[in-house]
């Protein structure tokens, strides 16, 4: 139990200190990638790891969101 | 190293539904995309070996961008005008129209009045055959006197 409060609240630290390199490094990006959220999401979808379907729901928010 | 995205993907071990999902995703290609403009289509990020289609929210547009089945293939880009099928006829007919009007019709002459022309030039053509026809007997007889 103390075991697994203590990774949490590592991994809550790593989140706060550089959140773009924690969920680089929870979701596989390459470094090379980049910062371009498109190249992000595009590499999301070559790997599988997101469907065509999330990335329309995401980007449908986005736009509701951003208006 | 040849690497496969779909059978390397620690994510769908995970997610038993991840199949279902992706195969859901790859049916669900009918619905349009709205965008604001053609640049919002071209960095649509799309799957491998999916097609998407855009419709233009500012313009009347329609794009698709499909990607081959490997993520190094570029991606195809198309864009196509809407036109409603009403105004593409009146389109075309005014287009008709205005080019037969940028013919000048007036340098050109009827029938009617290339008739007369003609009907003087042949009877040139027949004075002067006749002309011909009188020279030569002259020439003869001239000819023929000469050889008394």
């Amino acid at each position: 139990m103390m075991n697994n409060v203590g990774s949490l609240m590592q991994m809550l630290s790593q989140m706060k200190q550089n959140p773009q390199k924690f969920l680089s490094q929870r979701f596989n990006i390459p470094e090379n990638i980049g910062n371009d959220p498109q190249n992000i999401l595009q590499h999301l979808l070559n790997s599988g790891q997101v469907s065509q379907s999330q990335i329309n729901s995401a980007m449908q928010a986005r736009k509701f969101f951003t208006k | 190293m040849n690497y496969n995205p779909y059978f390397a993907n620690p994510y769908m071990a995970q997610n038993p539904n991840y199949g279902n999902q992706y195969q859901q995703a790859q049916s669900n290609q009918t619905s349009f995309i709205g965008v604001q403009n053609e640049q919002e289509a071209r960095t649509y990020p799309v799957a491998p070996g999916n097609s998407i289609t855009f419709r233009d929210e500012s313009q009347p547009y329609i794009y698709t961008k499909a990607m081959g089945y490997s993520p190094l293939d570029r991606p195809t880009f198309e864009k196509y005008r809407l036109v409603k099928e009403g105004e593409a006829n009146a389109t075309e007919s005014s287009e008709t129209a205005s080019k037969e009007k940028e013919i000048d019709l007036s340098i050109y002459a009827t029938k009617d009045e290339i008739k007369p022309i003609t009907e003087q030039i042949t009877a040139i053509l027949k004075d002067i055959s006749a002309l011909k026809e009188k020279t030569k007997k002259k020439v003869i007889r001239e000819v023929e006197v000469d050889d008394e």
